[in-house]
């Protein structure tokens, strides 16, 4: 019974948010320098993860592994992405690309997840 | 047949007596925190967690209203650039201009510090409370019938003035602008001070036009000769007046 209340249970992830933002604000650790460019993209790519896991959950598809390792690899390759752009001097414009295309992801997802919730 | 049956309800009741006990049961809920979390649970919260810490480090970073923190490394090295070819102009106009208030500083006090002193020696002059030497004359007046009032001399030291005299002493009595004269017996009262003839009065200015002064017709030397005295002036080029003065000290007077 407890072991099925904490498996894949939103609140976890809910919980795990709320407790990372109040360690963030509390403890508002300094980023290398060399992240800076990469954190908003990587926080993107990551909130694109979160809610295709959502949209997967209420598909009745979720599955934790898939949901870990995707959202590892969306962080990873965004941030790349952004990283090869600033190297071949069209980082700026590589990273207008990736937040247009996960953007588009994000929004696609929402609109499954509200088809969910309003049958719309 | 009837056992079993008797033995049915009273599983289903068992069952339903035990879905309705675990909601109420107040640690159930719990449980999870002492309960060893599956592998999965574990991962999604700490991803949970990172997502939390990222989103609020990017979120305060992006607070700071600073657009060099989200600059791209090319912008900055050229942001850098400029600032470092103004910052090296910047400094040579610094350098420049320390120098040349150093120099200006410089110059002024040393020109402060002269004119300063020249007009300190001017007023000590002025005052009579120096020593002083240069060219002048000397002039003697003999006044054996004592027919001399004080007004003579008066005269003698305004003639003398006229004529540019710039220290005047009369018998190492030293006149300066406070200088009074009155009649006194036997001679005449310097400031107090009673002087007898004859009188050696000394004058610091140019000699040719103080003697000259005195010389005109009707001037002072032919005034001292009607009331049967004699004048006999000397020029002298290194004239030392020693007398001075004691400086006042002013109790009302303010510059």
């Amino acid at each position: 019974m407890t072991q099925q209340w904490a498996d894949n249970n939103p609140v976890i992830a809910v919980l795990g948010l709320v407790i990372g933002v109040l360690i963030g604000i509390w403890l508002n650790p300094g980023v290398p320098v060399w992240l800076q460019p990469y954190l908003p993209i990587a926080v993107v790519a990551a909130l694109d993860a979160v809610i295709g896991a959502v949209r997967a959950r209420l598909d009745k598809v979720f599955d934790d592994r898939v949901f870990i390792v995707s959202f590892i690899s969306n962080v990873a390759i965004a941030a790349f992405i952004v990283f090869i752009g600033d190297q071949l001097g069209v980082g700026a414009q590589m990273a207008t690309g990736v937040i247009i295309v996960l953007t588009m992801r994000i929004f696609a997802n929402a609109a499954a997840i509200r088809r969910h919730f309003f049958r719309a | 047949m009837v056992a079993i049956k008797s033995t049915e309800p009273a599983q289903k009741k068992k069952r339903r007596v035990l879905k309705k006990a675990v909601p109420s049961d107040p640690t159930a809920g719990w449980q999870w925190i002492t309960h060893r979390p599956s592998k999965s649970t574990l991962y999604i919260s700490l991803i949970s967690i990172i997502l939390g810490v990222a989103l609020a480090i990017a979120w305060q970073q992006n607070r700071v209203p600073d657009e060099l923190a989200n600059a791209r490394p090319g912008d900055l090295v050229q942001i850098l650039d400029r600032l470092s070819v103004e910052r090296n102009r910047l400094q040579a106009e610094l350098s420049d201009l320390l120098r040349r208030e150093e120099a200006l500083v410089e110059g002024a006090t040393a020109e402060a510090i002269a004119e300063t002193q020249a007009r300190a020696d001017q007023f000590a002059i002025l005052a009579g409370v120096v020593p002083v030497t240069g060219p002048g004359i000397e002039v003697t007046i003999r006044d054996p019938n004592l027919s001399l009032s004080s007004v003579a001399l008066l005269d003698l030291v305004q003639e003398l003035r006229d004529a540019g005299a710039e220290a005047i002493s009369i018998n190492d009595e030293r006149v300066v602008a406070s200088t009074w004269f009155a009649d006194a017996p036997e001679g005449t009262s310097v400031s107090g001070v009673t002087v007898n003839p004859p009188y050696r009065v000394k004058a610091i200015g140019d000699p040719r036009t103080m003697e000259v002064a005195l010389a005109i017709p009707g001037g002072f030397s032919e005034g001292v000769r009607a009331a049967g005295g004699t004048v006999s002036v000397i020029r002298i080029e290194q004239l030392d007046i020693l007398a001075v003065v004691p400086p006042i000290d002013p109790a009302a007077t303010r510059p």
